[in-house]
C-alpha cells in the first residue's frame, strides 16, 4: 500500500486509510473508427489527491475517464487501478463514483429515490451529508429526474459525488449548470469534503480558475495526448506572460516559443512557453515591461491554441 | 451476490413502472374484454349466446396486451439504467443479472395478477361470458400453462426491450431501426416458412400440444435473453 494513501482524517484526527495506490496508465489509445481521440496516453493518477483534468473541447477528457473505468472501451493500452485492471472488476469499480453534468437517470428516478438506493453502492455513503447537500441546494427531492433543470441535475450529481466517498471520484464538469452562488457552495462543500475525507478525485473542467485553487495536480491534454502532468505549482510555472509594448516583449521573448499572443491597443501579451528567469524579470524592469505568473486558464487557452504543435513539456 | 443486490434494488427503484403498470395493463385489457362482450350482448342478449362465447376462445388480446408497455420499460431500463449503474460503479455482467432478477420478479407480479384474474374470469366469465385468459393458445385456462406462458411473455418483452435499449444505447438511432427492422424480417421468415410449410407446423404443433406456446415463449425468451446480454456486454456510454 502507497504510504501515500495514509493521511489523517482532518476533522477527527482518526487515522484515515484508503488503502489506495492509484491509477496508473500506460500507452492508452482509445480510437472511434478511424478517429483517433486518445495517443498513446501516460500517466499517473496518485492517491488521495485533486487532479484537475483540463484542455480545449473535444480534447479526450471525457473520453479518457470513460475509458479508465472501461465505460468506454480501450483499444489498446494498459490501466490499473489500485493495481488491477478495472475492465469487469466489480471489486474495483465499486471504489468508484463517476458523475457527469449530464448524467442520465431513468426518467422515473428522483433525488428521493436515488438518495435512498446509493447507500447499497457505497460503503462509505454519508447520508448526513447528502442531506445537507440537497437542502443547501435546494435540491426538490420528490421531482422526477426528467422534469429536473440543469441546474437541479447539476446539483443532483454534486450531491451524489460528495455523499458517495467513493476513493476514486470521477467529475466531469459537474457544475456546469450551477449559478455563480452555488458554484461557490460546490467550491466550499467540495474542499470541506476533501479535507475531511481525502480520495482521488479527478475533475475535468473549463471554469480553470475557479477551480484552481482545489486541484493540487494538473492534467492537461491537447489533441488527445498529455501536455502536462505536474504538480499545480510546477503547471503554473511551466509558462509565464510578458506583457508590454510589442518590440520590447517581442525582444524579451527572443526565440522562446510563444504559446499565445493577445494584443489590446499598442500593448502586446505573449505567454511564453519556461520558467521566467531572474534575468527575464530584471530587463523587463527595465524596458517598462512585465513578467507576470499565467494563471491555469490562460494556460489552458495557450497550449490549447497551439493546434496540432504538440510537443511535450519537460517540468 | 452483493454487486448483483445494488443493481437489483436500482431496477426495484422504479416502483410504478416495476410492479403496477404492467398488472394495471392486463386488468385494462379485461375491462375493455367485458366492454367488447357487453357491446356484442346488445345484439345478442346477455350472457353472451355459446357460439359468441366458443368465439372469444380463439381471441389473441392477452398476446398484445402487456408486450408493447414491457419492451419499452426494458429499453428504458437498458438506456437509462444501464448508464446510471456504470456511473455508480458497477459491471457491465452485474447490471445485466442485476436488472434481469428485476425482470424476474416484474413477471412474477404480473404472473399473480394474472392468475387472480383467470379465477375470477374461470369462475364468472366476469358476468357476461367473454374469454380472456381462458383461450384456446392457454390450454382453455390451465392455470400452469397460463402461469408459464404470462411469466416467458413477460420476460421475454423485458429482454427485447432491454436489447433494444441497448443498442439505441451503444449505437444510436439507426442501428436501433436496423435491429427492429432485422427482427421483423425474422418474423415474416418465420410467417413465411409456415405457409410455406403447413403440414410441418401443424404435426408439431399437434406433438406439442398445450406446450407449443411455452415453448415457443422459451426460445424466444432465451434469444432475448443472450443478446441483451451480448448488447450490454459490448455497450459503450
Amino acid at each position: 500500500m502507497s504510504s501515500q494513501a495514509q493521511q489523517a482524517d482532518r476533522r477527527t484526527g482518526a487515522p484515515w486509510d484508503t488503502g489506495q495506490q492509484g491509477i496508473q496508465i500506460r500507452n492508452l489509445n482509445k480510437s472511434f473508427g478511424k478517429k483517433h481521440v486518445l495517443h498513446d496516453i501516460t500517466v499517473n493518477f496518485a492517491p488521495n489527491r485533486v487532479h484537475g483534468l483540463l484542455g480545449a473541447n473535444g480534447v479526450g477528457k471525457t473520453t479518457l475517464m470513460s475509458v479508465i473505468l472501461n465505460h468506454k472501451f480501450r483499444s489498446s493500452g494498459e490501466i490499473l487501478i489500485d493495481g488491477e485492471d478495472p475492465r469487469e472488476n466489480a471489486k474495483v469499480l465499486e471504489r468508484t463514483c463517476f458523475i457527469h453534468e449530464d448524467q442520465k437517470f431513468h426518467d422515473d428516478d428522483t433525488p428521493a429515490s436515488l438518495l435512498r438506493i446509493l447507500p447499497t453502492f457505497y460503503p462509505n455513503w454519508d447520508a448526513e451529508l447528502a442531506e445537507r447537500l440537497a437542502k443547501r441546494f435546494h435540491l426538490p427531492m420528490g421531482t422526477r429526474a426528467v422534469k429536473l433543470s440543469r441546474g437541479q441535475r447539476s446539483a443532483l450529481v454534486i450531491v451524489i459525488g460528495l455523499a458517495a466517498r467513493a476513493p476514486y471520484t470521477f467529475m466531469d464538469e459537474p457544475y456546469l449548470g450551477l449559478d455563480p452562488g452555488h458554484r461557490a457552495l460546490f467550491y466550499e462543500e467540495f474542499a470541506r469534503a476533501m479535507a475531511e475525507h481525502p480520495r482521488t478525485v479527478i475533475l475535468s473542467t473549463h471554469l480553470i480558475d475557479e477551480v484552481s485553487d482545489l486541484l493540487e495536480n494538473v492534467v492537461m491534454l491537447e489533441d488527445g495526448r498529455v501536455t502536462v502532468d505536474a504538480d499545480i505549482d510546477q503547471a503554473r510555472d511551466s509558462a509565464f506572460v510578458l506583457r508590454g509594448l510589442e518590440p520590447v516583449v517581442r525582444e524579451l521573448a527572443g526565440d522562446r516559443q510563444i504559446l499565445r499572443e493577445h494584443r489590446l491597443g499598442n500593448i502586446l501579451s505573449i505567454t511564453v512557453d519556461g520558467s521566467a528567469t531572474d534575468d527575464d524579470y530584471r530587463r523587463a524592469d527595465e524596458a517598462n515591461a512585465s513578467v507576470e505568473p499565467v494563471t491555469l486558464q490562460e494556460l489552458v487557452a495557450a497550449r490549447g491554441m497551439r493546434g496540432s504543435d504538440n510537443a511535450e513539456m519537460s517540468l | 451476490m452483493q454487486y448483483v443486490r445494488r443493481n437489483l434494488a436500482l431496477y426495484l427503484t422504479n416502483r410504478v413502472n416495476s410492479f403496477v403498470i404492467a398488472p394495471a395493463i392486463l386488468l385494462m385489457v379485461a375491462v375493455i374484454m367485458i366492454i367488447i362482450g357487453l357491446i356484442i350482448g346488445i345484439r345478442t342478449g346477455l350472457p353472451l349466446p355459446s357460439e359468441v362465447s366458443e368465439g372469444f376462445k380463439y381471441n389473441q388480446a392477452i398476446f398484445w396486451a402487456i408486450p408493447g408497455f414491457l419492451i419499452s420499460h426494458g429499453a428504458l431500463t437498458a438506456n437509462r439504467g444501464f448508464a446510471g449503474s456504470l456511473a455508480f460503479g458497477s459491471t457491465r455482467h452485474n447490471f445485466w443479472a442485476g436488472t434481469a432478477l428485476g425482470f424476474v420478479i416484474t413477471s412474477l407480479v404480473v404472473v399473480a395478477v394474472g392468475l387472480v384474474l383467470l379465477a375470477i374470469e374461470s369462475a364468472t366469465g366476469y358476468g357476461v361470458g367473454v374469454s380472456y385468459l381462458t383461450v384456446t393458445a392457454m390450454d382453455n385456462g390451465n392455470p400452469l400453462i397460463v402461469a408459464i406462458s404470462l411469466f416467458l411473455m413477460c420476460l421475454m418483452s423485458l429482454f427485447a426491450g432491454m436489447g433494444f435499449g441497448g443498442i439505441y444505447r451503444a449505437a444510436g438511432v439507426v442501428w436501433t431501426v436496423i435491429s427492429v427492422v432485422a427482427v421483423v424480417l425474422l418474423l415474416l421468415g418465420l410467417i413465411a416458412a409456415v405457409v410455406a410449410w403447413p403440414d410441418f407446423w401443424v404435426d408439431l404443433v399437434g406433438e406439442l400440444g398445450r406446450w407449443t406456446i411455452p415453448l415457443g415463449l422459451l426460445i424466444v425468451t432465451v434469444i432475448a435473453a443472450i443478446a441483451s446480454r451480448t448488447v450490454v456486454r459490448f455497450a459503450e456510454i
